[in-house]
């Protein structure tokens, strides 16, 4: 017989064209990450909303100091300018959109975790002004915000002593008040909190200290103010940025000293299972997540745990 | 004149045309002095003061997206680090620093949330062996981007800006640490801020700065003598700038830096030198900037902090470093 000798050449060939088509298969299914114009200062525990196809992030601290900062960026001219500061300097807030408007709820004063606020202040984009609305019964920070149904819910979150809350409440800007509703099965803070369907996704975070992460996913009903569970997220983790991005509840980052996470795991109610998109090109937490234009930004954070390797960082995820 | 005669005439011209362009260059040389980079700020902080004491560097205030922070770091050249330290008494930025007795003295500051926003009377005094802060007695009168400069054991603050932006002062007082009181001096020609000072042979140097907008900047040098209390002239700086960190270093006072709104900044690091009587031109910086502040540690001159462009554009975390023979 003779000697093919060829055969392992085009095997080879073979394999390796499949291998490379698979690989740039999957990348384009899970999505792909580009960078754009760096936030205008290395910040860490900030906020990050979109409303007005513009993204706004908002609070945050530098060298354990909160401050007041407010930068709006357009994706259109790759720009971030100033806005009009908060209120107060704060750090670790919870932020959502209603309305148009935006809402910040919470947040500490300076690092780590100090003295958590009951502050609620509301965002007109089209007048660039705050407004002081009521405060939360008590003060908390590192609390989920998401909308349902136009009120602004804040769930969970770290209270002034330090210690995790399961406390659950509720701002209707209609009539200018809180409302208490069902807590969370259990007290935690630092998870991503995101609404879609009609129901609130609580999704991972911390019980006390970083290490004592979870996995756990629950799901919220307005209509019976009850919590159930829904499946585990993949990745134990929490110091998330979390949004909606193309129907899915997308999760990202988070921190375990000494190290950050890079994953990038999405949540799609109708299918009720997740998937792993690509990660994100390093670890990072304490950064903000938001969506606009059929893109996912998230803004500066830390790429070390704590406040270390503070990062002004834009990175955009685009699935097709 | 015969051909030759021509040729060899225009031959002579060349060489000495020639010889005298080479030996020129010789004289002027390349720019003394080389940079390097170490490692960089803790975080990225604008408007920022600078002092060395106890071998090491303390950068303190400073804003970030137009907010101003306590901030306060320290560098350890043996070990190429930094770390935080215990907090300036307020937030301020703009602050005017100098060491004396092992001690680190601040004057003055905005308080931020605005471009040069209500400068403050302030004067604090840092002991690096216990990482703590003392209040002193204020100045008469607010102001900030002022000159501050150890004479005699005393503290200099000279020029500034007004809680009104729009004006700067020519007032000089100096503090006494012995009585923790302020004393009024001769103020200074012409009122200016974002100046830079020095002290040499037992005068103050005061060059550049602005007297009002950035655009109105100014290459003026006075020189200070406490025997008279008086301001004289001296020779102009070569390059009118303002928004400048200033030091004296091996016999010169050098200033570097400024800001030329609306998009430039200054790399140039030039130096006065009081024996001739002249200013001369140093290596310049790796890349311009304002809003930064120079203080000597060992062997060499420190920058950290401050903004590549105008304003608060492009804040910088970057130490970077000269060191001349």
């Amino acid at each position: 017989m003779r000697h093919r000798w060829w055969l392992p050449v085009v095997v080879t060939c073979v394999v390796l064209v499949w291998a490379s088509s698979q690989i740039w298969a999957q990348g384009g299914a899970q999505g792909s990450w580009s960078i754009r114009a760096p936030y205008r200062a290395a910040v860490n525990e900030v906020a990050a909303v979109a409303a007005g196809n513009k993204i706004h992030v908002l609070g945050g601290s530098v060298l354990g100091v909160a401050g007041p900062y407010h930068e709006v960026y357009d994706p259109d001219a790759d720009k971030w300018s100033a806005r009009a500061m908060l209120p107060r300097g704060l750090d670790h807030i919870g932020a959502a959109v209603a309305n148009g408007k935006i809402y910040v709820i919470g947040g500490f004063v300076g690092s780590v975790h100090r003295d958590a606020q009951n502050a609620v202040y509301e965002y007109d984009p089209a007048s660039d002004t705050w407004r002081i609305l009521p405060g939360m019964k008590a003060g908390r920070a590192s609390v989920g915000v998401a909308v349902i149904g136009g009120r602004v819910h804040a769930i969970g979150g770290r209270n002034a002593d330090g210690q995790t809350v399961a406390t659950h409440e509720a701002y209707d800007p209609a009539t200018n008040s809180w409302k208490e509703l069902a807590p969370l099965p259990k007290a935690r803070d630092h998870a991503a909190v995101v609404a879609t369907e009609g129901r609130i996704h609580v999704i991972g975070g911390r019980f006390g200290p970083p290490t004592d992460k979870t996995d756990l996913h629950n799901v919220y009903d307005p209509a019976s103010n009850t919590w159930s569970t829904a499946p585990a997220m993949p990745t134990a983790r929490s110091g998330l940025a979390a949004t909606l991005y193309k129907d899915l509840v997308v999760v990202l980052g988070g921190e375990l000293p000494p190290s950050t996470f890079s994953q990038n795991e999405a949540y799609d109610p109708k299918t009720k299972s997740w998937r792993a998109l690509t990660p994100m090109p390093a670890g990072r937490h304490g950064t903000g997540a938001a969506a606009v234009n059929g893109e996912l930004y998230v803004v500066a954070g830390s790429l070390r745990p704590g406040s270390a390797g503070v990062t002004n960082e834009v990175l955009v995820f685009t699935l097709p | 004149m015969s051909d030759r005669a021509r040729r060899v005439m225009t031959l002579a011209c060349v060489c000495a045309a020639v010889g005298t362009w080479a030996s020129t260059a010789g004289a002027q040389g390349t720019p003394q002095g080389t940079w390097t980079t170490k490692a960089p700020l803790l975080a990225r902080l604008n408007e920022v003061t600078v002092a060395a004491v106890a071998g090491k560097l303390h950068v303190m205030g400073g804003s970030v997206l137009g907010f101003t922070g306590p901030y306060h770091l320290q560098y350890d050249p043996s070990n190429d680090s930094w770390r935080t330290r215990a907090p300036v008494p307020r937030s301020l930025d703009h602050i005017g620093s100098v060491q004396l007795n092992g001690k680190i003295y601040l004057i003055g500051g905005f308080v931020g949330g605005g471009v040069h926003r209500d400068g403050q009377n302030t004067a604090f005094e840092y002991d690096p062996a216990s990482d703590t802060w003392r209040i002193l007695a204020p100045m008469k009168a607010g102001r900030a981007s002022v000159g501050v400069v150890a004479l005699d054991g005393k503290i200099h603050a000279i020029g500034g800006r007004s809680p009104d932006n729009n004006v700067t002062v020519a007032t000089h007082e100096v503090y006494d640490p012995a009585t923790n009181s302020w004393k009024e001096l001769a103020p200074l020609p012409k009122a200016r801020d974002h100046a830079a000072a020095g002290v040499m042979d037992g005068k103050i140097y005061f060059a550049g700065g602005r007297f009002g907008p950035s655009t109105d900047r100014t290459g003026m040098l006075d020189i200070y003598d406490p025997k008279s209390n008086t301001w004289t002239s001296g020779p102009a700086m070569p390059t009118a700038r303002s928004g400048l960190a200033g030091t004296v270093y091996k016999g010169v006072f050098m200033v570097l830096g400024g800001e030329m709104p609306p998009n430039a900044t200054n790399p140039e690091n030039e130096a006065f030198d009081p024996k001739a009587n002249a200013w001369r031109t140093l290596a310049p910086m790796p890349a311009g900037r304002h809003a930064t502040a120079a203080a000597v540690l060992g062997d060499s001159v420190y920058l950290a902090g401050g903004s590549l462009r105008p304003g608060a554009g492009q804040v910088t975390d970057q130490t970077i470093v000269f060191t001349m023979p």
